[in-house]
């Protein structure tokens, strides 16, 4: 029976080798930008050991060096000084630290609450649905920045933990509205259905079934969200309602290099570039992720 | 060929002849032919049936005709219509003029072959107008005739109303009136009638046949429906993995078919006297799997050495007897033994079985913007121990209703649904969890009711899971025999649904109910998804398992036929109604409701006895 099975010649890899494939198979500029972020990533965690010089440190007879300067007391600053001569190499690598974690904290709580909120809202339907809807309606409609501001204006500035909630929160709007069409879909006709009615309770059906499946939506959805918190926490720094001295964040580079913009380029440049490169390559790793995760467009064998 | 190229001397007699026709997708350096070697030909007024299961090539062969077939396709062989030459990439000015004015083609789904924000009248008038070549004053009276002769009723409110006011049935009407306009000589119709209920359906193939005969056009009917195929055609074609196998009289076809596959889908028919439909193993190769001899072999039983490495010569759809088989069968289909009969009546001593399902009196309500509906009403009927009840009905007749009433979906309105004696716990209640270990439901579209991504090995055992039972090892030993009394091979447990056909999923879902061993297994349309031939072998495992497990069966369906041969209780519903109740033989022997007697007839049926419209034909 050579031919009587299709699948014979149907061969099984693994979801590593699918993924590595699919790298493999992509374009250049999608490879260079997962290397930049590889990068980002790399800094982002050894940058305690990697940086050269204490990045608090000041030196007020070294101020404002340019790129590849040598200073007065012959230290080496690849990337020139700031304004109180402080090594900017170093405060970069601990900037993209602190930004690196405010979004990848920020983005993963927004996206469990987010999704979660989906879920409860497709589960009672309901006025529970209703209220939920609403909510992300004005959300939609009201510019997330104005919530943030308020809600520290009320809370204060320096809480960290809270910066990271309230920076994740944004665009939590967008994964309750995903997770819930997606899980009305599936509850309504399908294999929800079908295994509701072997005896299952709510939670084997949502974490154990509906949640693999629409993983992949909500990870497209976290791959666009990821480089808007980057955004928002620089810009909520840049104004001064963000990461507090004398913790640094890409944002707060960019504040103190306004004022020197003619004569000190590179103290708002080089942050700069740093976060448009970062948004720029999550954006277009993110286009591509959704590609590939698409069932119409990949066979998934 | 005489004759220029493209404008051929116009031949009415023949409008539509096909030779050589090979079409191949392309995409990049990966190059695979769906239709092969195919040669057929209409003539006037005749009826030829392309029949054949999903995948055989029937409707790629029909789109090739009308130069439908988008770029990536490539198209080799001849396809002559009435006056033009249909070649690889033809002009778009030469399609425009081939198109409506010499063959036209109806879909399955009429609904939405037509534009949603037009009216009727409009779409109608429009394409006369284009047509024909009248102003649009005329076109007006000429869509209003058209209305009239695809019977439409009331073809003048008709103009102005849009398709998602009218019926199914009426918009296949209307995409008639469309194909008429431009007085085509050939018709393709693509399975027009397989999504409407049997009586529209019945009607449907009657007005087909009424104006072939009236202008006299040829028209090739694709289904998978040898019943349908019965009713209507004068000839027929049979299509397996894009080649034509068999072909011939429609007459003889039926009673005498020479291509084993040919038989093999004839028996796969179940039908209205109860014979009990046998399904053929295997399935359709993929067009890139072919194998290099006869694409059925592996599917034979009377497969030889030869059959494997060889091609046998193509069969011919010209309405002349033709067959492309090594080893063609003789003689007539001998269906003289009838098969054992589905009901067995109970004999006076035996005791009576216990009562598992009932409703009584049981209505139920759904909420809609505009109020309550209610979908059924006044429903009384008890499904009992080792009892395979039918429940069938046209869309809308709120049979599904019923099995969701059964399996605690959704609450009765008035009445009570009890199971055992104590009344149906609802679907979200603890009470349900055990319930649910009783009663069981296989879904209409396997597809969708399997979790895409876990494999069919974890979704069989997932019920065994959730209720706890057995260990680790025992589940997976259970999952074996699961899998086997399901017919399917314990490799495919690590699959995913998509690696596997619609009837393996079917299969994987049947057994994923099965786990729990319920006592009823409540299936909805379980079948309507599937080719006929895996259809059978479906309803071949539901007999069996009935007989071996002892399990009672509610079979949901609309094909009257499947009902007789699965079923020994019948319940017909109209309207929310329950309008017959009672055992198979005898209400299909003698039917007591005037509406039972109308779906009977209107079923078609490949041992009806009344003989098809053959004398029409010249």
């Amino acid at each position: 029976m050579a031919y009587a099975d299709p699948s014979e010649a149907f061969e099984r890899r693994s979801s590593t080798q699918v993924a590595i494939a699919h790298v493999i198979a992509s374009p250049v500029i999608v490879k260079m930008a997962m290397l930049w972020l590889i990068m980002i990533l790399f800094i982002a965690v050894t940058a305690r050991w990697i940086m050269p010089y204490d990045y608090q440190q000041t030196a007020l007879l070294s101020r404002l060096l340019p790129p590849g300067a040598t200073g007065a007391s012959g230290d080496f600053h690849l990337l020139g000084t700031d304004h109180l001569g402080r090594d900017l190499l170093s405060r970069l690598f601990s900037s993209i630290q602190l930004t690196m974690l405010v979004a990848v904290f920020g983005t993963f709580f927004g996206a469990v609450v987010g999704s979660c909120i989906g879920f409860v809202a497709a589960r009672f339907r309901g006025w529970v649905d209703d209220v939920i809807m609403v909510l992300v309606d004005f959300q939609a409609s009201m510019p997330f920045v104005i919530i943030a501001l308020s809600v520290i204006a009320v809370m204060g500035t320096g809480n960290m933990l809270l910066f990271i909630l309230l920076v994740g929160f944004q665009g939590w709007e967008r994964y309750a509205r995903i997770s819930r069409g997606m899980t009305l879909s599936a509850v309504n006709h399908g294999y929800a259905a079908a295994i509701r009615l072997l005896g299952a309770g709510t939670f084997r059906v949502y974490l154990r079934h509906i949640l693999p499946n629409i993983l992949a939506a909500l990870v497209v959805q976290v791959s666009i969200n990821f480089p808007e918190t980057v955004i928002l926490e620089t810009s909520m720094s840049f104004l001064g309602v963000g990461i507090q001295p004398p913790n640094t964040s890409l944002g707060n580079l960019l504040s103190y290099g306004r004022d020197y913009l003619l004569n000190a380029w590179w103290i708002a440049g080089v942050p700069g570039c740093a976060i448009f490169f970062t948004t720029l390559s999550m954006s277009i790793v993110g286009d591509w992720l959704r590609d590939v995760l698409d069932p119409t467009t990949s066979s998934g064998t | 060929m005489e004759g220029p190229a493209e404008e051929l001397k116009a031949d009415h007699s023949t409008p539509l002849e096909i030779s050589g026709l090979t079409v191949s997708l392309k995409t990049g350096a990966w190059k695979c032919a769906i239709v092969e070697d195919v040669s057929l030909r209409v003539r006037s007024g005749e009826i030829l049936g392309l029949v054949g299961e999903s995948g055989s090539g029937k409707t790629v062969t029909c789109l090739a005709a009308l130069g439908l077939l988008g770029p990536a396709w490539q198209m080799e062989g001849e396809i002559r219509l009435a006056r033009t030459r249909i070649t690889d990439a033809p002009s778009a000015g030469q399609l425009a003029s081939v198109r409506g004015r010499e063959a036209a083609m109806i879909f399955q789904d009429a609904s939405a072959s037509l534009n949603p924000i037009e009216k009727i009248g409009k779409q109608l008038t429009k394409t006369v107008a284009r047509l024909r070549g009248v102003s649009t004053g005329e076109a007006r009276e000429i869509a209003l005739d058209l209305l009239r002769r695809v019977e439409m009723p009331d073809p003048e409110e008709r103009l102005h109303s849009y398709p998602f006011q009218l019926s199914g049935g009426q918009n296949q009407r209307v995409m008639i009136a469309v194909a008429l306009a431009g007085r085509p000589e050939l018709l393709f119709a693509d399975e027009p009638t397989t999504a409407l209920d049997v009586t529209v359906q019945s009607q449907i193939l009657d007005l087909i046949k009424s104006l072939r005969d009236e202008t006299k056009m040829g028209v090739v009917f694709v289904t998978h429906d040898l019943g349908v195929v019965k009713e209507v055609c004068d000839s027929v074609a049979v299509m397996y993995a894009g080649r034509i196998v068999e072909s011939g009289s429609v007459e003889r076809i039926m009673n005498a078919p020479r291509h084993p596959y040919t038989l093999g889908l004839i028996e796969s028919m179940p039908t209205l006297s109860g014979h009990v439909p046998e399904g053929i193993e295997g399935q359709v190769p993929a067009p890139d799997k072919r194998p290099p001899g006869c694409a059925f072999a592996p599917r034979c039983e009377k497969a030889q050495e030869k059959c494997w490495s060889q091609l046998p010569l193509g069969a011919e759809g010209d309405g002349g007897d033709s067959v492309a088989c090594f080893f063609p069968l003789e003689g007539d289909l001998g269906r003289t033994e009838r098969p054992e009969h589905p009901t067995q009546s109970r004999s006076a001593d035996e005791p009576v079985p216990d009562t598992l399902l009932s409703l009584n009196d049981a209505a139920c309500d759904y909420d809609t913007r505009s109020g309550k509906f209610r979908a059924v009403s006044g429903i009384t009927l008890s499904l009992n121990e080792g009892d395979r009840l039918a429940v069938i009905g046209e869309s809308g007749s709120g049979k599904s209703t019923i099995g969701k009433l059964m399996l605690g979906i959704e609450p009765t309105s008035e009445g009570a649904a009890s199971f055992m004696g104590k009344p149906v716990p609802m679907l979200g209640t603890s009470d349900h969890v055990a319930f649910a270990r009783s009663v069981q439901l296989v879904p209409q579209n396997p597809f969708l009711s399997l979790d895409p991504r876990a494999t069919i090995g974890s979704q069989i055992e997932e019920p065994l899971e959730i209720h706890g039972i057995g260990t680790k090892q025992e589940r997976r030993a259970r999952r074996r025999e699961l899998l086997e009394s399901a017919g399917l091979s314990p490799e495919l447990a690590m699959r995913y649904p998509h690696e596997i056909s619609g009837g393996q999923c079917q299969r994987a879902v049947i057994a994923r109910a099965l786990a729990l061993r319920p006592k009823v297994l409540i299936c909805d349309e379980a079948t309507a998804s599937l080719d006929v031939s895996v259809q059978a072998r479906i309803i071949e495992l539901l007999r069996e398992l009935h007989r071996m497990h002892d399990l009672s069966i509610v079979f949901i369906t609309h094909d009257l036929r499947l009902a007789r041969s699965l079923c020994s209780h019948v319940a017909v519903m109209r309207s929310g109604q329950l309008v017959e109740l009672g055992e198979t033989s005898p209400m299909f022997e003698a039917p007591e409701h005037p509406y039972t007697s109308q779906l009977l007839a209107s079923m078609p049926d490949v041992e009806s006895t009344d003989s098809p419209t053959m004398e029409t034909t010249q």
